[in-house]
């Protein structure tokens, strides 16, 4: 058994320059610079991070990115414009699109994989649309009725499907975990949530009365069949405010928590043509500090820092990942074709979900 | 021979096509031609250099080269790589990006440059999107929100005929009144009145773009002698289809959503959540000073034409007495704090009167 740690050799200073840079083009060009900047961006990622002195590549063109973007933004605005002018429409627009989502999911998956490589090898994803339509329908469907309480199945789910339909040129990866190892950490951080809920109103007893009297008028209000209109509001939006406030203290750190231990799970388990099996040692407690002070220096330094942080954060993650080989790493051979599906990718990118596969 | 006199050789790799198997090469270049060495001799491997596909740099990562037969030969002596390929925009680009004191007159002027394409930009959109509008489509969005509301907000109007039948003959002077005040107005707007009843708006008006305006029941009977309020009201109303407020606050969203998508994008998953949060509270205080200007549209009409101006006060005053008004936190409201806007309006009569002496 060979093991293979996992190293990120970027650093802040040089991303920095880079990114400022990306940002300028980026508003000088009234964005059309930012498909170019995304590519270039994940271009320095990519080859920053090397397994056994090898480095990934990314190999999307910035023509790509950008014509799947016009294409994301015509459709959602005229989304937009529909909902004015025809609330109904628009409506059923939301549906259609609704219905597309396995099939925007695969080709942005296909995508992503296609054109990411490790020692000239790219990926690629075979995944298909009934697999995905029982992934992301049916199973976080049983999450309607049991208050979230399935979602280590819906984790595990999209992990089984993204990672065991992925491919390593033309060798298959491999993915496998009960569902207590998701159970375990799913459990702890509901009892994060509620103990730091318990502790909070402990702490600010005082706040919580005023917002439950302020709630009690409101509904006072409305019974009595009187305005919800302006003046009111700004009672409901101090509440609102709290609860804001409350999720942030609380729910992020256990949120964060829980994803940190089931990256741990899902690399844990997971092999490359049955010999090399990755391994993720994240600590739950490191990871929290990094994400959350990361974002309280780029706030505070407004944006400055943000290469720092991200660079902070990539080199922790390599630094708790590896690959433990049975034989050697050579010898692979690429079976990928044309790619396709940038219009897809580019459809998560722009609305911000991001579905992460493997390494 | 030297890099000067256009030979030199670059130490790297080269791995066959869509393969990770790899060797250690030389490759080897003289004038505008190349070749490859493997110990010493060659492999075959040779041709034009403008044959080679040359990756950008991107910071100090290992240079890519693709050859016509699909092989990719890597390197780390960089500058060598540059000498193969100089110039070009990538080139430049590259060399701007390296970290150094000239990114920092870079960095000062970036949340200028986005600040100032926030104030020309989405005015400059807003205003071409208002010009590129059908009136069809206005009158599309009245019609279709209409049709929504009674759907799933309001009930039928329950008000007697004839108070129906007086509201609407103030409504009518009013819009009479409203023709040509607004020197922003594109368009004519069809103004038409509407009454609704529903527990979930309570007392409540609104205007829609094509001049549709909607007045609950509650309203009406909040003011049940005082017509001079429910004028003050319906002119306020006016006042938004005439500065065609709803279009632009339609449009406003649209282009703040697209250029925070282009180039905020980009910015990490916590921190676009907070541009976007941010994004929101500069919608509201959009929506204030429409307010605002709805309030001195509302009041310059009625003034101007010798009717009874401050109608508005007693409006806040009257929805003061029936629930507490927060006397502060106006940052997070789409409306502003009903104070404000009395000392608004009494700021407009001091002002008149100040011109009649």
């Amino acid at each position: 058994m060979q093991r293979h740690q996992v190293e990120f050799k970027g650093q802040a200073g040089e991303y920095f320059g880079i990114w400022i840079v990306n940002v300028l083009l980026s508003i000088v060009t009234l964005g059309i610079y930012g498909a170019w900047a995304k590519v270039r961006d994940k271009k320095y990622m990519y080859a920053n991070t090397f397994i056994a002195d090898h480095s990934f590549d990314y190999h999307a063109t910035g023509k790509q990115i950008f014509i799947g973007r016009v294409i994301v933004a015509s459709v959602l605005s005229g989304l937009g414009v529909l909902n004015a002018v025809n609330p109904l429409l628009y409506l059923l627009g939301v549906l259609i699109l609704f219905c597309l989502i396995p099939v925007i999911i695969i080709r942005a998956l296909r995508f992503n994989a296609r054109v990411s490589s490790y020692r000239n090898v790219r990926f690629d994803f075979v995944g298909e649309i009934g697999e995905a339509f029982v992934t992301y329908f049916l199973i976080p469907l049983g999450n309607v009725f049991t208050l979230y309480l399935c979602s280590p199945f819906v984790a595990r789910a999209s992990h089984r499907f993204t990672t065991n339909n992925a491919r390593y040129g033309d060798r298959p990866m491999r993915f496998e975990a009960e569902i207590g190892k998701y159970y375990t950490p799913f459990l702890i951080a509901i009892a994060i949530t509620i103990g730091g809920i318990i502790f909070l109103s402990m702490i600010a007893g005082g706040t919580l009365m005023e917002m439950s009297g302020a709630l009690g008028e409101l509904k006072e209000a409305a019974e009595s069949g009187s305005d919800p209109d302006p003046a009111q509001m700004g009672g409901l939006m101090g509440v609102i405010l709290a609860i804001y406030l409350g999720i942030f203290l609380v729910v992020v750190p256990a949120s964060l928590f829980y994803r940190a231990w089931v990256r741990n799970v899902h690399l844990n388990n997971t092999v490359l043509d049955e010999q090399h099996h990755l391994e993720s040692t994240v600590h739950p407690g490191r990871y929290i500090w990094i994400v959350i002070s990361n974002a309280f220096v780029s706030l505070s330094t407004l944006g400055l820092m943000i290469p720092w942080g991200r660079i902070r954060l990539a080199k922790y993650m390599a630094s708790v990942t590896a690959v433990n080989s049975e034989g050697s790493l050579d010898g692979y051979m690429s079976d990928v074709q044309e790619t396709a599906g940038v219009l897809s990718s580019e459809y998560m990118d722009l609305e911000g979900f991001d579905i992460d596969i493997g390494i | 021979m030297t890099i000067e006199d256009g030979y030199f050789l670059i130490e790297g790799r080269l791995f066959g096509p869509q393969s990770s198997a790899f060797e250690a090469v030389r490759l080897v270049v003289s004038d505008a031609s190349y070749y490859v060495e493997i110990d010493g001799s060659r492999n075959g491997l040779q041709g034009d250099l403008r044959e080679l596909k040359i990756e950008p740099a991107v910071g100090s990562s290992t240079r890519k080269i693709y050859l016509p037969g699909g092989q990719l030969f890597e390197t780390d002596e960089l500058d060598k790589v540059e000498h193969l390929k100089g110039g070009g925009f990538w080139t430049g680009l590259a060399k701007t990006e390296r970290f150094g004191w000239h990114l920092v007159p870079l960095a000062i002027a970036t949340p200028f440059l986005a600040f100032g394409l926030y104030r020309t930009l989405i005015p400059l959109f807003i205003s071409f999107a208002m010009f590129m509008t059908p009136d069809g489509m206005i009158k599309t969005i009245d019609k279709n929100t209409i049709k929504t509301i009674d759907f799933t907000l309001t009930k039928p109007s329950n008000l007697p005929r004839s108070r129906k039948a007086e509201i609407q003959t103030i409504f009518k002077r009013l819009a009479k009144n409203a023709e040509g005040q607004s020197d922003k107005a594109r368009r004519k707007p069809e103004y038409k009145l509407l009454f609704r009843s529903g527990d979930k708006i309570g007392p409540n008006a609104f205007a829609l773009p094509g001049g549709t305006i909607v007045m609950t029941d509650a309203l009406v009977h909040m003011f049940p002698k005082e017509d001079y309020v429910l004028s003050a009201v319906l002119a306020h109303e006016i006042g938004h289809v005439e500065h065609e407020h709803s279009l632009r606050q339609l449009y406003r969203a649209l282009g703040m959503a697209a250029m925070i998508g282009l180039i905020a994008g980009d910015a990490g998953p916590m921190l676009e959540d907070i541009v976007l949060e941010g994004s929101a509270l500069l919608a509201l205080s959009f929506s204030r000073k429409h307010e605002m200007q709805a309030d001195d549209f509302s009041y310059d009409i009625l003034s101007g034409t010798g009717q009874r101006a401050d109608g508005l006060i007693r409006f806040f005053e009257k929805l003061g007495e029936d629930m507490p008004i927060p006397e502060s936190g106006e940052w997070m409201m789409t409306h502003p704090l009903s104070q404000k806007r009395i000392e608004n309006i009494q700021a407009h009569i001091e002002a008149d009167k100040d011109a009649d002496k």
